[in-house]
C-alpha cells in the first residue's frame, strides 16, 4: 500500500515499446537500476509501468537496443496537480468553500431550549440577549457556566440548568421544580366565612373557634371559624377574649349553575383548492422571497398560511444561519354550515368539559354533573348544575368590638 | 558450470553448513500456488512472450511455460512472475 502511494505521489507512466530486442531493453533497465513493473506482452510490443523521473534515462537504452518507447498514459499526483492548475477557478472555489465553512463554524447559529414548561422559549431568548448571548455570536465569547448561573439566579424556580455547545448549536436544558410556596402566617385577626351557600362536609380547625360542624347548612357570609377565642376561668366564667387569625380547612358542598347556548348555523371555511406557493430564504435577519410573478395579478383575498421552515445544516450539530421556508397560501371562502345533532352535542360537551377543567384548576372537586344538553332546530342549549365541593377561603377581619372585653373595675371606689 | 562441479560445490556447501545458493550460485524459486513465482539468483531474461519466459541462471536456463505471464517486477536481486504457470523446465 505504501509502495503504491509512493509511486502515485511521484507519478508514473504507462509505456509501450516496439523494436527488435525488447528482452535486452528489459535487462539493461535492470542493470541500470531503473525499476519497471507490470511488464506484459501486447500485440504491438511490450507494455510496462515506469516512474516519471526514470523515464528520461530510457533514451540511452532505447537508442542502444533500437527500440522506441511510447507514453500511453500518465498517472499520479504531479499530473493531477497540472490538471487542476488548468482550472484555477475550480481550485479557488473549493478552497474558498472550505475556508467559508470553517469560518462559519466558529459562530453559534442556533439556540435551542428543552424542558421548559412555565417559561416560553421567547422569554428565555430575550433574557439571553440581555446577557449578550445570541445567535450569531462567536464561539470564543461563549461562557456556558456563566449562562447557567445567570439563568438560575434570574429564575428561582428553575432547579437545574445545563448549557452545552454542540457544533454551532447552543443547547440549554432546563428542569423546573415546583417549589412549595412559603407559608405566610397571618398576623391580622380574621374570621373564615362561607364563600357560598352549602353544606359543611368537613372541618379541621387549627386556630380560632369553630362555629359549625359537619353536616350543617350554611349561607354565604356565615362565620365558619371565628377569629375570637374566649378564655374561660376556673369557674367557667368568661375571663378574657383574644383575637387570632383563624386557620383551618373547611370544605363546603354546593351547587354551581351552568348555562350555555350557541346557534346551529355557523360560518365555515370552504377551501377552493387554489394554492399559491412562495419560497423565503433568510440569512441572519435578512430575507429574500421568491414567488411566481403571476401571483401578483391573481391575489387571494382570504387564505390560510401553512409554512414549513428548514435550517441548512451539515449534520445535527453543525447548523448555518441560512433558513429556507416554504409558504403555501390556501384560498378559502366563507360558507354557512349547520351542526348536525351529533356535532352540536359534541361541541356542547367540549365546552362543558372546558368549564369543568377551569373549576378543577382552582381546587374545586366535581361530585355530580347534572347538566342536560338539548338540541333543537336552531340552537343547542346546555343547562343544569354541578354539585361541587370547595374550600372555604373567604377571610374577614375581626372587628375590635367583637373581641374587646371590658374587665370589671375593682378600683371603682364603691367597694362593691 | 558443469554438473560435476555443481555437485561438488553443493556437497562442500552442505558440509560447511552454508546455503547452496552462495557457493553453488543456485537459483531460488518460490512458488505460490500455480499463479505466482518469485525467482532470485539469475543473470537475465533470454526470451519473453506472453506464454513463455526463458531465464538465464548460473547453472543453466529455466523455462517457464504458461498463459498470460506478466512480470510484476524485475530488479537486480529478484523478479516476480504471475499468470497461469503450466510447467517449469530446467535446461543446461
Amino acid at each position: 500500500m505504501l509502495d503504491y502511494f509512493i509511486k502515485w505521489y511521484y507519478g508514473y507512466l504507462f509505456v509501450r515499446i516496439r523494436g527488435n530486442s525488447p528482452e535486452r531493453f528489459i535487462n539493461l533497465c535492470r542493470s541500470r537500476d531503473i525499476l519497471i513493473w507490470n511488464i506484459k506482452k501486447c500485440e504491438e510490443g511490450y507494455e510496462f509501468l515506469i516512474r516519471v523521473d526514470h523515464f528520461k534515462e530510457l533514451r540511452y537504452i532505447a537508442k542502444k537496443t533500437k527500440t522506441r518507447p511510447y507514453i500511453r498514459r500518465r498517472k499520479g499526483f504531479p499530473f493531477y496537480v497540472k490538471k487542476l492548475w488548468e482550472r484555477k477557478g475550480l481550485c479557488v472555489g473549493v478552497t474558498a468553500f472550505f475556508f467559508l465553512l470553517y469560518f462559519l463554524s466558529t459562530f453559534i447559529w442556533d439556540i435551542q431550549f428543552s424542558g421548559q414548561y412555565t417559561y416560553t422559549s421567547e422569554t428565555l431568548m430575550k433574557f439571553l440577549q440581555e446577557i449578550d448571548v445570541y445567535a450569531g455570536m462567536q464561539k470564543k465569547n461563549l461562557d456556558c457556566p456563566a449562562i447557567e448561573t445567570a439563568i438560575r439566579e434570574k429564575y428561582t424556580d428553575i432547579g437545574w440548568v445545563s448549557a452545552e455547545r454542540k457544533g454551532t448549536k447552543l443547547l440549554i436544558r432546563i428542569k423546573e421544580t415546583k417549589m412549595p410556596t412559603l407559608y405566610e402566617e397571618r398576623k391580622t385577626p380574621v374570621h373564615i366565612k362561607a364563600p357560598c351557600d352549602g353544606v359543611i362536609t368537613s372541618i379541621v380547625t387549627r386556630k380560632g373557634t369553630p362555629k359549625v360542624k359537619k353536616g350543617d347548612k350554611v349561607k354565604k357570609g356565615d362565620i365558619l371559624i371565628s377569629g375570637v377565642v374566649e378564655i374561660m376561668g376556673d369557674n367557667q366564667l368568661l375571663v378574657n377574649k383574644e383575637a387570632v387569625p383563624a386557620d383551618g380547612d373547611v370544605m363546603i358542598e354546593t351547587t354551581i349553575p351552568y348555562a350555555n347556548q350557541f346557534p346551529r348555523k355557523h360560518l365555515k371555511k370552504l377551501y377552493t383548492g387554489k394554492e399559491q406557493i412562495e419560497y423565503r430564504f433568510t440569512f441572519h435577519k435578512n430575507q429574500i422571497t421568491l414567488m411566481n410573478p403571476i401571483n401578483f395579478l391573481n391575489k387571494i383575498q382570504k387564505y390560510d398560511i401553512l409554512a414549513e421552515k428548514k435550517q441548512i445544516h451539515l449534520n445535527h450539530s453543525l447548523v448555518f444561519p441560512i433558513e429556507m421556508e416554504r409558504i403555501a397560501k390556501r384560498e378559502y371562502k366563507n360558507g354557512i354550515a349547520i351542526y348536525t345533532d351529533k356535532g352540536a352535542k359534541k361541541l356542547a360537551k367540549k365546552q362543558l368539559s372546558y368549564f369543568v377543567e377551569k373549576l378543577m384548576e382552582k381546587g374545586v372537586l366535581i361530585k355530580e354533573n347534572n347538566v342536560k344538553i338539548i338540541v333543537d332546530k336552531t340552537n343547542c342549549i346546555s343547562e343544569g348544575n354541578l354539585k361541587v365541593e370547595k374550600r372555604a377561603d373567604l377571610f374577614c377581619t375581626v372587628k375590635e368590638d367583637e373581641w374587646r372585653f371590658a374587665l370589671p373595675d375593682e378600683h371603682s371606689g364603691d367597694n362593691n | 558450470m558443469n554438473s560435476k562441479t555443481q555437485a561438488h560445490m553443493e556437497s562442500l556447501s552442505s558440509s560447511i553448513k552454508l546455503p547452496s545458493d552462495i557457493l553453488a550460485g543456485a537459483p531460488i524459486l518460490t512458488m505460490t500456488g500455480q499463479t505466482e513465482l518469485c525467482i532470485e539468483n539469475y543473470k537475465g531474461i533470454i526470451e519473453y512472450t506472453g506464454d513463455l519466459l526463458r531465464i538465464q541462471t548460473k547453472i543453466g536456463r529455466i523455462h517457464i511455460i504458461g498463459k498470460n505471464l506478466i512480470i510484476r517486477y524485475y530488479t537486480e536481486d529478484e523478479m516476480k512472475v504471475s499468470g497461469w504457470i503450466e510447467h517449469i523446465d530446467y535446461c543446461c
